[in-house]
């Protein structure tokens, strides 16, 4: 009766720790994520509980919790998207199938050549109503049914120049900050996103003079867009809107088989990519607006996976197995009988003896490194203080300066 | 079977003494003229809470926000069992009892954490932000505080801890310890002087601004239990627990817990409220060094003094 409760324990237990694993790679919260390795550590905890390793079991606990707990923290700080919502929003309106994070997965091959490669489909007009898909007008302007100003849909012709100037393009802008023009690419010097590229800029001048309402443009753009969009709501739009940008413009990759049934939002998303102006005049229009090498950039940044891990996984697999022939190769019992000691004092002891010089050595490097935190931090501390002090006393002098004269007036 | 009755009788324990907590800490607020009003206060205002509305905010996280009180519960209620009234008079009784009352206290703060984090609101996550780093802050001079009397009495066994302080207490010759000690309990449960993370008008309310009803009852009464559980440790660790002559030991070690936590409180009335990051400072500038200190000292004292080791 006693094995079996045993056996359903730890059975419950692993049980725990697998899923908790799993649910840890598959979430696209970073926080979940972190709640997720704390609760499988938790539960390798209860295994060794188990196996009457107190010790271990609060020492994995500790450590191990207490160090998620400081990794949550900081992406909690320090990251953009620690919630995953940004993530979690692409994959709901572009209708990626698949499990949470592993539906994002790394493009196949290699990255295609910087040329573009694809013909691109001509079309007979730049500009269109963000409303009325069927208008069409060579020129900026205002739609005939709504009174809408026009947005570009794609570039036309005069093809050979358009795509010279794919390849030449040596003007840079701020997704965000279009008064942003820089020769070189780089961050932006007002929020730090990458730079994108435009590549005829008297297009790109011309369209930002005729939009003055961009921003409603592209929520209007998310209207025609046939599917969930439409409910999206402004904030989720806005977000959404910033992570395309972010990450180099456009649409994410699909793989072949995903390609049928995404095409009506693909193109809802290249308007709405377009209608910031920034790449619709590229020569290539494979539908996102981008050419393949930057498709294949963007895809590389958006996967939550790597390239290496299908290895990782066959390695994780093999080593498993190792594992278990190894448990059941050997002999067990290993040593006759339980443990004849207190764990705890035979760790102390051990510690007070045996291995007496590390650990004194330990202490010491972690004292000293505590004690030089604190230098540092008070010396610090003492130059911003003093830079307060200072400009506290120009001040004052100024006032003072101030007075006189008004006094002497 | 035997296993459910002494945690549910551990739980009635800790319920007695939560309330006891908060008659003390009206008490403390109110002064001793208005005896009656202590008693009475804490009732009205768990009854206020059980009627009120079990809010939930519209974008919460759906789990977290309902299992966060629960799993503070479940922690203290954890910490409580090795928690020893008597000689044998203990829930659960492993060899590293110490460790495991200072280990489970991480889990504790992940329950705030999640509590600020699952509101899905702003002075949620600065909270959480708040409490989250000075919680994991202030678990360091409370351990390093916990290792002066494990040092002396050579084990993490709460009863033997105790038994160790047979002849003299350790609060007279760690008296750097008891005060590490006693300032992070006050932090490590938001008690006055260290309350911002839960900032009333600032943060409205901190990790718990969007919880109303019966699971902000859960979470005040999880507070105070916890800091009733510190006390308690205080004195297994200090005061030597049990000990005292003529009355029953249980009643000694409620005595003393219950003595203890009101000088706490009353002292900490008299202390100005710290800022966030004058608390941080207070943590690793002053007290984690004062720490190290007090376990030089200590085993210093332990080399020396006869009756020491």
């Amino acid at each position: 009766m006693n094995g079996l409760i045993e056996w359903v324990i730890f059975i419950a237990l692993s049980a725990v720790v697998l899923i908790m694993a799993a649910s840890m790679i598959l979430t696209m919260s970073m926080y979940r994520a972190g709640l997720a390795l704390m609760a499988s550590f938790v539960a390798l905890a209860g295994l060794f509980i188990l196996l009457d390793a107190d010790l271990i079991a609060a020492i994995q606990i500790m450590m191990n919790v207490g160090g998620m707990l400081v990794m949550v923290l900081f992406m909690v700080m320090m990251m953009m998207d620690p919630g995953g919502e940004m993530m979690w929003s692409m994959k709901r309106d572009m209708h990626i199938p698949g499990p949470g994070a592993f539906s994002m997965h790394m493009p196949r091959g290699e990255p295609p050549e910087d040329e573009p490669t694809t013909k691109k489909t001509a079309q007979p007009t730049d500009w269109t109503c963000p409303m009325h898909a069927e208008v069409n007008s060579p020129d900026p302007g205002t739609c005939p049914t709504c009174g809408m100003t026009l947005i570009p849909c794609a570039k036309t012709d005069n093809g050979q120049d358009d795509r010279d100037s794919t390849a030449q393009a040596s003007i840079y802008t701020c997704p965000m900050h279009p008064e942003v023009r820089e020769h070189a690419p780089g961050t932006c010097p007002k929020c730090g996103m990458t730079l994108l590229p435009v590549n005829d800029t008297a297009q790109y001048d011309a369209a930002n003079e005729q939009q003055g309402m961009e921003m409603e443009a592209v929520h209007a753009d998310a209207m025609a867009i046939p599917h969930e969009m439409k409910q999206m709501d402004g904030d989720s739009d806005h977000t959404m809107a910033m992570e395309m940008h972010d990450d180099g413009m456009g649409t994410m990759d699909m793989s072949e088989h995903d390609m049928s049934n995404m095409d009506t939002n693909m193109s809802g998303l290249a308007m709405s990519t377009s209608s910031s102006d920034l790449d619709m005049s590229s020569g290539d229009m494979n539908m996102s607006g981008m050419t393949p090498r930057q498709n294949y950039h963007m895809m590389v940044d958006m996967a939550m996976s790597t390239a290496q891990l299908p290895w990782a996984i066959a390695l994780g697999i093999a080593s498993a197995l190792l594992l278990i022939v190894l448990i059941l190769q050997t002999p067990w019992p290993l040593a006759a009988g339980g443990p004849t000691q207190d764990a705890t004092t035979a760790v102390g002891e051990l510690l007070l003896s045996r291995y007496m010089i590390g650990f004194e050595g330990a202490a010491f490097l972690i004292l000293a490194g505590i004690a030089g935190a604190v230098l540092f931090a008070r010396r610090e501390r003492s130059t911003t203080v003093q830079q307060c002090e200072q400009k506290d006393r120009q001040n004052t002098v100024e006032t003072n300066a101030s007075e006189k004269t008004e006094a002497e007036q | 079977m035997n296993i459910i009755l002494t945690v549910l009788l551990v739980w009635l324990g800790v319920c007695i003494g939560t309330y006891c907590i908060a008659v003390i800490q009206q008490l403390v607020l109110l002064g001793p003229r208005r005896v009656g009003a202590a008693f009475v206060l804490p009732i009205s205002f768990a009854l206020m809470l059980l009627q009120q509305e079990n809010l939930v905010p519209r974008k919460a996280d759906y789990f977290l926000f309902r299992s966060a009180p629960f799993i503070a519960l479940v922690v203290v209620a954890m910490i409580a069992l090795v928690v020893p009234l008597a000689p044998n008079l203990i829930g659960f009784n492993p060899s590293i009892g110490l460790f495991y009352f200072i280990v489970l206290l991480s889990p504790f703060v992940v329950a705030l954490m999640n509590a600020g984090w699952s509101q899905n609101s702003k002075e949620g996550v600065f909270s959480t932000l708040r409490a989250a780093a000075h919680l994991i802050s202030y678990e360091v001079p409370i351990g390093f505080a916990a290792i002066g009397p494990v040092m002396a009495a050579q084990s993490l066994s709460t009863q033997q801890i105790v038994q160790s302080q047979a002849g003299l207490w350790y609060v007279v010759w760690q008296p750097l310890g008891l005060v590490i000690y006693l300032v992070s309990s006050l932090f490590v449960t938001f008690r006055h002087p260290f309350d911002s993370p839960m900032g009333g008008s600032e943060l409205e309310g901190g990790v718990f601004a969007e919880y109303s009803g019966t699971r902000l009852l859960l979470f005040k009464i999880v507070l105070d239990a916890m800091f009733l559980l510190l006390m308690s440790m205080g004195v297994l660790l200090f005061f030597g627990g049990w000990q005292g002559p003529i009355l029953p030991p249980t009643l000694w070690f409620i005595l003393k817990t219950l003595a203890l936590a009101a000088i706490v409180l009353w002292i900490g009335r008299f202390l100005p409220r710290l800022r966030s990051d004058q608390m941080l400072t207070l943590c690793w500038k002053i007290l984690l060094p004062a720490s190290l200190l007090n376990i030089t000292l200590v085993g210093i004292l332990t080399l020396i003094l006869p009756g020491g080791s």
